[in-house]
């Protein structure tokens, strides 16, 4: 266990005093305030616009953020040797990948925790007070990118950096349009296509639950069970993505 | 397997598959190799003579297509081998917001080094190495030589009994070099096991006990230091004369097997079996200077080109 822990307190501490990571999070920061200006324009609804782009901004600032790092901090450290120091030592390459994941999913954490401060406090200086409708929003909203988070790293358990990132926001695209394609497999009438079609969609993530941000702006209540179910969804398929990750690193030739 | 061995290599063999169309790239041949514990061992060859292929397989990074590896009597793919050893890559790289004191903390709590240990030995490692004015720096801040220092703080952070250095004078300037130098015979001393690669012969030389050719992923020779120069008839009387005159004297000439011109002056190498004496006196007899008679011993340079000469 602490050698897992030292690489997730090291990634952690790494990826924190980044600047590339802190000048994305300042620019989401900018843009959550820029909420400000957008809800002038909206009259009467200013507090439905703040929640409204607030909450896209931390989903979509969040998922990027997780797909730079967990694309990023395995291929770094390939390509500048600095994981050789690590994996020379007595631990298995299982646990490097698992101290990585758990490091960048920390990052999120705080990362996303403060974007999500951000937007209470613009709320509360519109008086406007943070409901729980909100809460559940921003929790799910965390889970899906750390749902993200892993895929990045199972991608770039295998492939270059541009096609980890490739794969990575071409499946979260996909995966928040799954109901889409849904109904398009329905429609096809050969069985076998249908089918394969069929199982293909049931592989991909199923991202369409985890976003809330209709429900909290138009206060339509999400039961607690619904959110727990689909953050469990996440943790399972996240889990999934990380034995798979950690089976094929495993396996790599670090060349 | 015996405990004195502290690497075994047997039948070795990687090959590459590079770029779309798979491309085979052979980078070792069937290499076998025995390392005794307590060796300061160069193992020596010049760029992509397959030295970090080989060195790379030991530590786990690469998985060879065929053959057996050993580190202290286990095989080495399982990471339990890598206990008791260190490993420096060739130019390393570390993160870069990390101090260098965090970044041997972290490597201590992944040899398995408690609080305490660590706690006393990264100060002192620091201090040792020559990094403790930089270390509240973040390590994106240091220069190659630097970086060097830091990998081998990491490397001798657990004391462990087998050190595997690839290229370890690589990016360091001469007083680095004659520190490593230093280092590597203090730890020779010690009785701990040295593994090094160099592609710098005239370097290794000086601070190993035995050594072992690569070539083209082959060994191509390997024995201590004295095999390794004895068996080659390697001594050789160079005669220094004053000036460039000599080279207009044919018969003089003609008593040496290499003329050269140095610094103003020439140098005849003489044929291993030759004496001087016949060249020195008809240097008197031409009124020539004579500055210096020196019988020069071959390097391990010269050894190595020699073979690889005759490995064709």
């Amino acid at each position: 266990m602490r050698p897992i822990l030292s690489i997730a307190a090291t990634t952690f501490r790494e990826s924190i005093r980044n600047r590339t990571v802190l000048a994305i999070l300042v620019l989401a920061a900018g843009f959550i305030a820029s909420s400000l200006l957008l809800a002038e324009l909206a009259l009467d609804q200013r507090v439905r616009v703040l929640k409204d782009w607030g909450l896209f901004c931390v989903a979509a600032f969040g998922v990027g953020l997780a797909i730079l790092m967990g694309v990023n901090q395995v291929h770094k450290e390939v390509r500048r040797k600095t994981l050789y120091a690590v994996l020379s030592r007595p631990i298995p390459r299982w646990k490097y990948v698992l101290g990585k994941y758990a490091g960048t999913a920390l990052t999120l954490l705080v990362e996303v925790g403060a974007l999500a401060a951000g937007l209470v406090l613009l709320l509360l200086l519109e008086g406007a007070a943070p409901d729980i409708l909100l809460l559940k929003a921003l929790l799910l909203s965390l889970a899906e990118i750390l749902l993200v988070a892993a895929l990045a790293v199972f991608f770039a358990s295998f492939s270059s950096p541009y096609l980890s990132g490739f794969f990575t926001l071409g499946t979260f695209l996909v995966g928040r349009s799954v109901t889409v394609l849904v109904d398009l497999v329905e429609r096809i009438d050969q069985a076998s296509v249908h089918a394969v079609l069929k199982g293909l969609v049931l592989a991909l993530p199923d991202l369409v639950d985890f976003n809330l941000s209709t429900q909290a702006v138009h206060g339509i209540d999400t039961p607690w069970a619904t959110v727990g179910i689909t953050a469990l969804y996440g943790l399972a398929y996240a889990t999934g993505l990380l034995f798979c990750s950690m089976w094929i690193f495993s396996r790599r030739n670090l060349t | 397997m015996s405990e004195a061995i502290a690497i075994r290599i047997r039948d070795l063999h990687k090959t590459f598959h590079l770029g779309l169309r798979r491309k085979k790239v052979p980078a070792l041949l069937g290499l076998d190799l025995d390392v005794r514990a307590g060796q300061v061992f160069g193992f020596l060859g010049p760029n992509g003579a397959g030295k970090t292929t080989a060195i790379k397989i030991l530590i786990g990074l690469l998985r060879a297509d065929r053959g057996e590896t050993f580190l202290l009597g286990r095989p080495s793919a399982h990471c339990r081998a890598r206990a008791r050893v260190a490993y420096l890559p060739e130019l390393p790289d570390f993160y870069d917001y990390l101090r260098p004191g965090e970044f041997l903390a972290h490597c201590g709590r992944l040899s398995g080094l408690d609080r305490d240990t660590l706690r006393a030995r990264v100060p002192a490692l620091l201090e040792r190495v020559g990094l403790n004015p930089a270390e509240r720096r973040p390590m994106r801040k240091f220069s190659r030589g630097m970086l060097q220092r830091v990998g081998i703080a990491q490397a001798l952070l657990a004391d462990p009994e087998l050190y595997i250095l690839d290229e370890p004078m690589g990016g360091l300037d001469p007083i680095g070099r004659r520190w490593i130098k230093d280092l590597l015979h203090e730890l020779g001393e010690r009785g701990k096991t040295v593994f090094f690669s160099s592609h710098v012969l005239a370097e290794a030389e000086a601070v190993c006990d035995e050594a072992a050719f690569l070539f083209r992923g082959r060994l191509i020779a390997q024995g201590s230091l004295h095999e390794l120069l004895g068996h080659e008839q390697q001594q050789a009387w160079e005669v220094l004369v004053e000036g460039e005159a000599v080279r207009e004297h044919e018969a003089i000439c003609k008593l040496a097997a290499e003329v050269q011109v140095a610094g103003g002056d020439t140098l005849l190498v003489l044929d291993a079996e030759a004496r001087p004496e016949p060249v020195v006196t008809a240097l008197a007899q031409a009124g020539l200077r004579l500055r210096s008679v020196s019988l020069r011993h071959a390097s391990l340079e010269d050894v190595f080109i020699r073979r690889v000469e005759r490995e064709g």
